[in-house]
């Protein structure tokens, strides 16, 4: 009885410290790859939810960071599928979460909502097209990569840029769902490859 | 007690200090890092144009030799941005609280409102003697820590947490005494003020394993933090066995302060430790004073003249008044040793010593720099009255460990002891004094803050 107090008195820090840095907010994706994707959000704690390591699902309208801890330069690609209430989803990339929060500093902005898709440098429209759109239930598939001071974005089988941009290359990508917060989107089959060491 | 007490604290703190050599350090337990990761890459073209013209006098136009050299280049810079985010709900040096009715009033520890006023005779020593008070108990608890608790998909304001030990001294009487070596406590604390300083009812359950076994329900009023200190009112029931195996139940009401005792609300845990609001000019571990006594030395004290001053958990609030400039703050004890006199038999020493003496004064930054002018007056009602008047340069020359250069008036009634630890290292007769001093004061793991550090003077993000 006396040990099992004892290892019990000992466990009670680790316990607390393991407890109170097991932040739910904070999960990674591909963790068995050789490029582990962390991912963190605010919001409701129910909003993003981890379904498979390559899959999550987002509901409501929480910002979502995917970062790539080990590259800045690097490809992304993911296949968007949404439901009916969300309005389209919007893809910062070359920023990152206190930049966008503390300093405006927006990046690169990929919206992809129901009048079409619109590229931007921050308020420099880069391309714009209304024959891609966000659909409810149709799988879109969107790729981007950063290399050097450039950006190349495909979405399904349209290849925008290369962009060339100023903004640094980061290791972050914040996906924003849009609409009243009612919808869902699920992202699944992500995977990021670096490109430059 | 006392020292068996703190036989068993020494276990938490090895442990921690064991911790500390690793990636469990002070610091790592209490910040949480995050890194931005940039690549700036800049591209550059020089062009390097030679022209050979051909030799002689040609007076037609003539094509020119002409050689381009273009070296493109491009460079990749990497950099990392680290921000600092506080990692805990609660983390706190040291909190006291006096208990009520928590034995028969004849048979009472005398620890006072907060707990701590012992009588001098029996302050830091083993041996307390019952005696009637009010306050019959007393719960003191050392380094608090709390940390935020996910769980019900995260339900908000929910802590867990630990100390490195707490003591329940329910009566003068050792066999009633609770004492708990990392405790675990869960909290939900629900605020009824969402403002610095704030205000929250606190519901807590925690459990000790050692050396005492014991469950502790209770249910706080919390006023605070700012600057570190706290005021709480305690009602609880405590079920344990206590040191010497009593089992016991009893319940509890408490009245209590704690000081180094920070408390972030949920959404501070996501603002940069530089965007923190501040409510104080300085707050500090300790501050030692050595001076040289300008008047006021007897004339058979000892050559050169020199005492010091010892303030624990020095804190300076900043008012809103006068361009915040106007400051009150206590310290947890004020240690005044004047000097010390040969006599005959025993020596005479010029000593005084205050619980939570309280301070005014006019605090003058000069602008942005880590330098200020404090003037003050100092009130020291226990177990002694003690008053000082002063005015003190701090320099905030190295972080954590500021100096400064005081000077100042000190007038100690005197008390006396019998027995006890202040007697045993005091080891002379005591006597009241009134000295003038010039001293320098060094800050231990003291921060000074800036004008635009308080929170009444920047706009929270």
């Amino acid at each position: 009885m006396a040990v099992a107090l004892f290892f019990l008195t000992l466990a009670t820090p680790i316990a607390v410290w393991q407890l109170g840095t097991s932040d739910p907010y904070r999960f990674w994706l591909n963790e068995d790859t050789t490029v582990p994707l962390r991912v963190w959000y605010w919001g409701e704690r129910t909003a993003v939810e981890k379904e498979h390591p390559q899959r999550i699902r987002i509901c409501g309208t929480p910002r979502v960071v995917l970062a790539d801890p080990s590259h800045t330069q690097f490809r992304m690609a993911m296949v968007l599928s949404g439901g009916g209430a969300l309005d389209g989803i919007r893809i910062r990339m070359r920023t990152t979460e206190h930049d966008v929060l503390a300093n405006g500093r927006n990046g690169i902005t990929l919206t992809l909502d129901r009048t079409g898709t619109r590229i931007m440098d921050g308020t420099t429209l880069l391309a714009q097209t209304d024959t891609l759109r966000y659909e409810p239930s149709q799988s879109l598939r969107i790729a981007f990569e950063h290399e050097g001071m450039e950006t190349r974005i495909a979405i399904g089988c349209s290849v925008f840029g290369p962009f060339r941009t100023g903004h640094p290359a980061t290791s972050q990508t914040i996906i924003e769902p849009l609409g009243s917060g009612g919808g869902c989107v699920r992202i699944s089959d992500i995977v990021a490859e670096g490109v430059s060491p | 007690m006392t020292q068996r007490a703190l036989v068993l604290l020494a276990l938490p703190i090895a442990v921690l200090s064991l911790e500390g050599c690793s990636t469990l350090s002070l610091r790592a337990i209490l910040t949480r890092t995050e890194q931005d990761k940039y690549t700036i890459t800049v591209r550059d073209t020089t062009q390097q144009i030679e022209y050979r013209n051909a030799p002689g006098q040609r007076g037609i136009i003539y094509p020119s030799d002409r050689t381009i050299t273009a070296t493109r280049r491009v460079e990749q810079y990497d950099s990392t941005t680290e921000r600092h985010y506080p990692n805990f709900i609660r983390f706190g040096v040291f909190e006291t609280v006096g208990l009520l009715a928590t034995a028969p009033s004849d048979r009472g520890v005398g620890g006072g409102i907060f707990g701590i006023y012992l009588d001098p005779n029996e302050a830091f020593s083993s041996e307390i003697r019952p005696k009637s008070a009010l306050f019959t108990g007393s719960l003191y608890r050392f380094g608090v820590l709390e940390m935020p608790l996910y769980w019900f998909d995260d339900a908000p304001t929910w802590s867990v947490g630990t100390s490195l030990g707490e003591i329940f001294q329910l009566e003068a009487n050792n066999s009633r005494a609770v004492v708990g070596v990392f405790p675990l406590y869960i909290r939900k604390r629900f605020y009824l003020r969402e403002e610095i300083p704030y205000v929250a009812v606190t519901a807590a359950a925690g459990f000790g394993f050692l050396p005492s076994q014991y469950l502790n329900l209770a249910g706080s009023l919390d006023v605070g933090s700012i600057g570190g200190l706290n005021i709480r009112t305690y009602a609880g029931l405590l079920i344990a066995r206590s040191i010497e195996q009593q089992s016991l139940v009893q319940p509890y009401l408490g009245l209590g302060t704690s000081v180094l005792d920070f408390l972030n609300h949920p959404r501070e845990l996501r603002r940069q430790w530089d965007d923190h609001e501040h409510s104080s000019w300085n707050i500090g571990a300790l501050r030692l004073t050595p001076f040289l006594l300008l008047s006021g030395a007897p004339a058979n004290s000892q050559q050169p003249s020199i005492g010091f001053q010892l303030q624990v958990a020095p804190t300076t609030i900043a008012l809103p008044i006068a361009d915040n400039r106007v400051c009150a703050g206590v310290d947890l004890f004020n240690v005044v040793f004047a000097f010390r006199q040969q006599q005959a038999f025993r020596d005479a020493v010029g000593f005084g010593y205050g619980v939570l003496p309280l301070r005014v004064g006019y605090w003058l930054p000069f602008g942005e720099s880590r330098l200020a002018l404090e003037s003050f007056a100092m009130v020291s009602y226990f177990p002694h009255s003690m008053w000082q008047l002063g005015a003190t340069l701090h320099v905030g020359a190295l972080e954590w460990l500021p100096v400064g250069v005081s000077v100042g008036y000190i007038s100690s009634a005197g008390f006396t002891v019998n027995r006890g630890t202040i007697r045993d290292v005091v080891d002379a007769t005591i006597l009241g004094f009134d000295v003038a001093y010039l001293g320098v004061s060094i800050g231990i793991a003291e921060e000074l803050f800036r004008p635009s550090q308080l929170r009444y003077n920047r706009a929270v993000r």
